[in-house]
């Protein structure tokens, strides 16, 4: 068998936007306030003039082609060997060109110094268990494990189903994938976008 | 699946998720909705007549349903008789009653129908079948049957005129209630606790109704019973935790009167009958009277402010904040009477946090937190297996040791002032086993224990607690103390409904016979509610309707909105819903919940903002006609319905540490704003009234927190 490649499938007709991903990421990951691994955005839609709510949850996409670890200048951003990309604190000098570089906006600055952001709690799934945020969804939309084992649950899902990765166009090879980004992203967005219960971006109707 | 809601909620209907389209309906018309698909239903004949004919329980559950209803009770429709607009009895029919089983608790109730066969009066329990329909004569008394007040009321408005109350296509209201009749039995409405708004009843009502319609109730697919569970703090398999020798015989029904003004009818009150005795003529009460609903907090709180009927001369509040989820209360001049010793001579709070309802006490007793304390509980929510939640404390309180190794605790305090006063059922004998053994309650662990211990042996008993339990979640190391609340013999099956956090029945045990669940129980449905029909409002004298009937809001005197105020001027409903990142009164204290949501917002349609002027982001008034104030940030939204704004629960906190706090004998802990962030729901005074009274339902109880008049301008 090939070497583990991580990744995760969220479905987002299962995703309520209830947000408990988001508050075990928080008490898992002891993450700052102000700051978010994973978050939820939540915005009116118009479809075939009805209204509806979508819930989109965001975080870090693991890329196959990173641009953080490229622009790292001490390696600090580097990639492991399941294909997670973490960061070493010890080696971060808090230059912020990772921050820069991140089409998905997921990182951010410690007081200290150093750059955070998903770790697709490595600590966890390094034995066996699952992301806190996975493990902890309502739903089960959220899905997480090994790409590469095609009898994964996972493997089995994307097989199955037709999935979207957010700005494909990058060329950066996401490894989170969604079941109905696209048709969700197609929809005239009818309300503000809330980051869990925050105006991300105001309504400009 | 259709979703009524003036608010779009994050979930309910996702661009994914197919076949759920959502209804912006207007606020406050739940009631009428349902009266538009109830004459659709009736007009076309879609309701279960078979299942409607049937009298009584045992004919129902012979006939394939597990429930019955009083469609086909008779009700006196006769001025020349005494007992006109009541439920025909035997003794009005003229029909004798079976003799009373002398052995039996409760004496059952006989009602008079029209037997289908015999075409006959009869009594219910004496017929299979009976008319719903049936206009006519029994023993010389012109009678109707119940369903016919149902269908009067479901006729009163056109399908049309439903149409423009709800703001919802009368095709919708159609295709809904076609849908919901298309299934047999498998098709359910539902919802918890009162609808929150001066006109709630109605909407709770109306659920009850449209099950009756299609015989849902009790069957499976269709509307489950809810919390079932084991009789465990009651009087159960091990210890008789509700028999309690020397307890006083209080009930409201006999010889009391709760604070709350509920559970009797104004003329049949102490006061009334002593004022006309001293003279009056049609005397009127300070305070609504409230005869047909149970105990209610908030109507609670207004009669201790108000001294009426009764002064409160020592208010204990546990684990509540009744002044701030009641929507209307939090006002400097309810403030003030808080204060008053004049009026609450005595306030005594426990809890774990200092609440706007708790700062006002006199003493705060520390309570223990859900971590650190008990709990016993039957499953909540629509869910029809049978099963019990177990809360155990998973660490040791941070509150004060007190007496006898044990920490200051709500049931500590309960225990040592009962000892203090005298009180039956608490110290030393205090709780009887089935074996008539009797074992001392001096805290939680005493009582819980031993509820756990019915849990564990109801039915049939579970078996010991697994070693490997024992040592995984290191249940060899618990207090002495609870080891002791139960015999020797209990506590490995007590330790084993520990170690599962309750004990749940499998899911298959609730497949009963024919379609039915097997948790059903004798359940009966009254078309016509002689409980309501024989009140009248207190202010008016106007009867109530035993029926469901099409109510606008209205003020405690039944007058609407619209006969003090200008719908002109305040266009506005509110539409009050529970949050995402807080709870009703909690959770503002938690770091990430704030940081998840900072504040709340003021949610505008699109189309009133735009004619408002009001753009996504702007701080914006809404006033309502006792002229309070609200500020805070617009939404601006396609999920909302027209002519409401909707903002959620739990934000513009006062206190639960917003404020300082003074200690005596510390320093003086400083607040934390942020904890009061965003805009609490200030609801309208009742004009009628003259004592402090907001907004409430005239008949249910609840505040009209949704609803309202309210006019909105940009700030």
């Amino acid at each position: 068998m090939s070497e583990k490649k991580l990744g995760m499938l969220i479905d987002l007709s299962l995703c309520v936007g209830c947000n408990a991903c988001a508050v075990a990421c928080k008490q898992e990951n002891e993450v700052p306030t102000g700051c978010f691994n994973t978050w939820i955005e939540s915005f009116d839609v118009e479809a075939d003039g009805q209204i509806k709510r979508a819930n989109i949850p965001k975080l870090c996409n693991h890329c196959e082609d990173a641009p953080c670890v490229k622009v790292c200048p001490t390696q600090a951003s580097h990639r492991t060997e399941d294909g997670t990309i973490v960061v070493d604190p010890e080696r971060c000098i808090g230059c912020k060109y990772c921050i820069a570089a991140c089409p998905y906006q997921v990182r951010y600055q410690l007081p200290s110094g150093e750059v955070e952001k998903c770790t697709f709690c490595e600590h966890r799934t390094s034995k066996g268990m699952l992301p806190a945020c996975v493990g902890t969804c309502i739903t089960h939309a959220r899905m997480f494990g090994d790409l590469n084992d095609p009898e994964s649950d996972i493997s089995k899902k994307l097989a199955a189903s037709k999935t979207e990765t957010l700005y494909p166009d990058l060329g950066l090879s996401p490894r989170v994938y969604y079941i109905g980004l696209d048709d969700t992203l197609a929809m005239p967005v009818a309300s503000a976008v809330h980051k869990g219960g925050n105006v991300l971006r105001h309504y400009e109707g | 699946m259709d979703v009524f809601d003036p608010v779009l909620g994050n979930g309910c209907c996702t661009p994914g998720a197919k076949g759920i389209t959502w209804h912006p309906i207007k606020t406050a018309t739940n009631g009428q909705l349902a009266l538009g698909m109830t004459r659709w239903i009736i007009e076309n004949k879609a309701y279960n007549a078979d299942y409607l004919g049937f009298t009584n329980y045992k004919a129902a559950v012979a006939g394939g349903f597990a429930s019955y209803t009083g469609a086909t009770f008779l009700v006196i429709d006769d001025e020349s008789s005494a007992n006109n607009g009541k439920l025909m009895t035997a003794a009005d029919a003229g029909l004798t009653e079976p003799e009373a089983d002398p052995a039996a608790k409760t004496k059952p109730t006989y009602y008079v129908v029209m037997d289908a066969e015999k075409n006959e009066a009869a009594l219910n329990t004496d017929a299979e079948r009976g008319l719903i329909d049936f206009e006519g004569e029994v023993n010389g008394i012109k009678v109707r049957s119940a369903f016919l007040y149902l269908k009067d009321s479901a006729f009163s408005n056109t399908m049309d005129e439903y149409a423009e109350i709800c703001g919802v296509p009368r095709e919708t209201i159609e295709d809904v209630a076609r849908e919901f009749t298309s299934h047999g039995v498998k098709a359910a409405t539902t919802g918890l606790g009162s609808t929150a708004a001066s006109n709630g009843v109605s909407s709770m009502a109306a659920y009850t109704f449209l099950n009756a319609l299609i015989g849902s109730n009790q069957m499976l697919g269709g509307m489950v019973a809810r919390r079932i569970g084991a009789a465990t703090t009651a009087d159960g398999k091990r210890y008789k935790l509700s028999t309690i020798a020397g307890k006083p015989a209080l009930t409201d029904a006999k010889n009391c009167q709760n604070i709350g003004r509920t559970k009797r009818i104004w003329k049949k009150t102490d006061e009334y009958k002593n004022r006309v005795a001293a003279g009056e003529t049609d005397p009127k009460p300070l305070l609504p009277w409230f005869s047909h609903t149970g105990v209610s907090d908030n109507q609670a709180l207004i009669s201790a402010l108000c001294k009426y009927p009764y002064q409160a001369k020592i208010v204990m509040s546990w684990m509540t904040n009744t002044l701030q989820a009641t929507s209307g209360l939090l006002r400097d001049s309810v403030l003030e009477r808080m204060k008053d010793t004049s009026i609450i001579p005595l306030h005594i709070a426990c809890d774990v946090v200092i609440g706007e309802h708790a700062q006002y006490a006199d003493y705060i007793v520390p309570d223990t937190n859900p971590f650190e304390s008990f709990g016993v509980v039957t499953n909540e929510g629509f869910f029809k297996s049978k099963g019990n939640s177990v809360r155990w404390p998973a660490k040791t309180p941070e509150t004060i040791e007190i007496s006898g190794g044990r920490h200051a605790s709500f049931e500590a305090f309960c225990c040592d002032v009962a000892k203090v006063c005298d009180m039956p059922g608490f110290g030393d004998n205090a709780v009887t086993d089935v074996d008539g053994k009797t074992w001392p309650l001096n805290d939680a662990c005493d009582f819980f224990l031993k509820a756990v211990a019915n849990l564990a042996y109801d039915a049939e008993p579970v078996v010991d607690v697994a070693s490997e339990d024992l040592k995984l979640q290191a249940l060899d190391n618990l207090p002495e103390a609870w080891k002791n609340a139960v015999s020797e013999e209990e506590w490995p099956k007590v330790l084993n409904v520990l170690s599962r956090g309750g004990r749940f029945w499998p899911m298959e045990d609730c497949i009963g016979k024919n379609g039915a669940i097997k948790y059903a129980t004798d359940n009966l449905t009254h078309f016509y509610s002689n409980r309501k029909a024989t009140d009248a409002n207190p202010y008016t004298g106007e009867k109530l309707s035993g029926t469901l009937t099409n109510d606008p809001e209205r003020f405690a005197d039944n007058s609407t909105l619209e006969d003090h105020y200008s719908r002109e001027e305040y266009p506005f409903r509110s539409t009050n819903y529970k949050p995402r990142f807080r709870s009703i009164s909690f959770l503002a204290n938690s770091p990430i919940m704030r940081d998840l949501c900072d504040h709340n917002y003021l949610e505008l349609n699109r189309d009133d903002a735009k004619a408002l002027g009001i753009k996504d982001g702007d701080t914006i008034k809404i006033t309502n006609p006792s002229g309070d104030v609200m500020e805070g940030e617009a939404m601006v939204r396609g999920g909302i319905a027209e002519g409401t704004f909707g903002v959620a629960y739990g934000y513009g906190h006062r206190a639960y540490g917003a404020q300082d706090v003074a200690i005596e004998g510390e320093e003086t802990r400083k607040g934390d704003p942020a904890i009061g962030s965003g805009i609490h729901l200030q609801t309208m005074l009742d004009p009628t009234i003259s004592e402090i009274y907001p907004l409430a339902d005239p008949e249910g109880t609840s505040p009209g927190r949704s609803g309202g008049m309210y006019k909105i301008e940009k700030a």
